[in-house]
């Protein structure tokens, strides 16, 4: 077989196309991804007329073939989220660190996982996508993190399959918080129809944004929770942050002291809007919310809220 | 239902008569297209049948289809075609002259399932014509009838040193040309697969990271295109600035469209 030569080129979609899955491929370099998303990154690289003109598409055999070539570093820690709820926050700080590299949100891994491909085919594509993430660039690297897109807590079983010695993460936050932040700007998955077949999905019909919101939260938590019992997964709550960091999730990401001051360092910037001080903004969310939102986020999302503090608490 | 993007009817083209009627049609009727970023060289066309409101040989219009001069003077015209029974919108002779390109593009108003659907007629079609359609070069022989999906990225390139003429025809769909398109399919000959001069670049810039390392550290576009160009040259490719640019959007597309279902 031909020695395939990606040195420095990381995968960016993958598509369908006349019955075949393939990989589109962008030139980095050696730059580090400091985004708060990966998708911005790429949007950063796609300024180089080389990437728009000169792009690699390979098969989705390719990915299986890099890895065993040349195999990156395996994942040291993933990363799942009930969204708005600090998930960026920890990405950003770790993304920090000079030997850390973080993947937050990677579009082709959601399509890997969602999409319509044979079992065994999806596993080795998986793995060899996540491998090709954990490739040195520059040199120092030592730790792989990858973010994953909040709905994927539905995909959890098969990650464990690929990589079930990873310890995962799942933070969640007062669901009346994140509910106040999609009614004011609808994450992908709050919008009615967006994402495609997910986890979230009840199948019912819904009265309003208020009901589909709290809805689909509600069944985020609750899938989030029944995870962490199957899997032996950490839960994390938003108001720990971001002194967690230097506390237990420095355990969790195996983090010295040199590591924990730096990711500090950076908490004090906001996570997705980095010319924006971070600054405690539940109480602000709760006040905003409407009766209705109130009402319809207490049905949906107590029981799996307050079964999530009881098995936070007794870790 | 989605239409192929190509397919070679199974009708019989009278070229003789259709080269007879060619002939009659005097130099100082064909209407050359000026000022358009979408063309260079010689590009021009005889309205035969068109729209009463079309703008001008070139263009389409939404009204009643009218009978032009050329074709109400020579009869052979409607001689040749009546065998088809065509619900004809316009129909128009266009001219590619020698070394004459029209760029990348798409013709966003044959898209859709009530589009209009157009066949092209190839009367004059010198080898050194390249129809590129959909990143494939579409083989159209003089005397055949071929339907074209123009809503999809296709750019024509007349290396010869003749002239290209195709009788382009478009049609309301109808039971019978949708069949014709469909049963076409199987006779159509597979387009080639040859890559382009550009393609052959893009595949060594692949293939040779000391190649693709020229080209990764220019961040202005002019300097960038500039670049490729000469490398391409020195390998004995030539691509002109506006295939780059096609190349260009379409790695920009790829990325933005990649959300739209």
């Amino acid at each position: 077989m031909e020695g395939l030569n990606l040195d420095g080129w990381l995968p960016i979609r993958v598509w369908q196309e006349a019955g075949q899955w393939r990989v589109d491929w962008c030139w980095f370099a050696d730059a580090r991804l400091l985004q708060p998303f990966f998708g911005d990154a790429v949007e950063e690289a796609l300024r180089l007329p080389f990437n728009q003109a000169f792009r690699r598409q390979t098969p989705l055999s390719a990915l299986t073939q890099w890895q065993q070539q040349k195999p990156g570093l395996e994942p040291a820690a993933l990363i799942f989220h009930a969204s708005r709820c600090g998930s960026t926050l920890i990405s950003q700080m770790l993304a920090q660190l000079d030997d850390h590299i973080v993947i937050s949100e990677p579009p082709p891994l959601d399509t890997l996982l969602r999409g319509d491909i044979p079992h065994a085919e999806r596993c080795a594509a998986l793995k060899g996508l996540v491998s090709a993430y954990g490739q040195r660039r520059r040199g120092p690297e030592q730790r792989l993190v990858i973010k994953l897109d909040a709905w994927n807590i539905g995909e959890l079983g098969l990650l464990r399959e690929c990589f079930a010695q990873t310890p995962w993460l799942f933070v969640y936050r007062n669901p009346l918080e994140i509910a106040v932040s999609h009614l004011r700007r609808p994450g992908m998955h709050m919008v009615p129809g967006m994402i495609g077949a997910s986890v979230l999905d009840d199948g019912l019909p819904f009265s309003g944004q208020e009901d589909f919101i709290a809805r689909r939260l509600g069944r985020l938590l609750q899938t989030g929770l029944e995870q962490c019992r199957a899997f032996a997964g950490t839960a994390l709550n938003y108001n720990e942050l971001p002194a967690a960091m230097a506390g237990r999730l420095a355990g969790f990401f195996r983090l010295d002291a040199d590591h924990c001051r730096q990711a500090l360092a950076c908490a004090r910037v906001h996570a997705k809007q980095p010319t924006h001080a971070f600054a405690e903004d539940g109480e602000g969310k709760r006040r905003e919310a409407s009766a209705l939102l109130r009402e319809r986020v207490l049905k949906w999302t107590q029981e799996p809220y307050a079964a999530l503090e009881l098995l936070r608490e007794g870790c | 239902m989605t239409r192929p993007a190509f397919s070679r009817l199974p009708v019989a083209v009278n070229l003789p008569l259709l080269l007879q009627a060619l002939a009659a049609i005097g130099e100082d009727s064909w209407r050359g297209h000026f000022n358009s970023a979408y063309h260079s060289g010689d590009w021009s066309g005889v309205a035969l049948i068109s729209a009463a409101d079309a703008l001008s040989e070139l263009s389409c219009g939404r009204g009643q289809p009218l009978r032009r001069a050329p074709w109400s003077a020579d009869s052979r015209w409607h001689a040749a075609l009546r065998d088809w029974p065509l619900d004809i919108v316009s129909a128009r002779l266009l001219r590619l002259g020698p070394g004459a390109r029209i760029h990348e593009h798409r013709d966003y108003d044959l898209g859709g399932a009530d589009a209009d659907l157009r066949l092209h007629v190839p009367l004059l079609s010198p080898p050194e014509v390249d129809f590129w359609l959909d990143q494939q070069r579409i083989p159209m022989m003089a005397g055949e009838c071929w339907f074209l999906d123009l809503s999809r990225p296709h750019r024509v390139d007349n290396r010869g040193a003749e002239p290209r003429i195709h009788l382009v025809i478009d049609c309301r769909p109808s039971p019978w040309l949708e069949q014709a398109i469909v049963s076409g399919l199987r006779s159509t000959p597979a387009a080639s697969t040859a890559p382009s001069d550009f393609e052959r670049f893009r595949r060594q810039v692949h293939s040779d990271p000391e190649l693709a390392r020229l080209l990764q550290g220019l961040h202005q576009v002019d300097a960038f295109m500039e670049r490729a160009q000469a490398l391409g040259a020195e390998q004995g490719l030539h691509f002109t600035p506006e295939e780059l640019r096609a190349a260009m959007r379409r790695g920009r597309r790829q990325w933005r469209e990649q959300w739209k279902a």
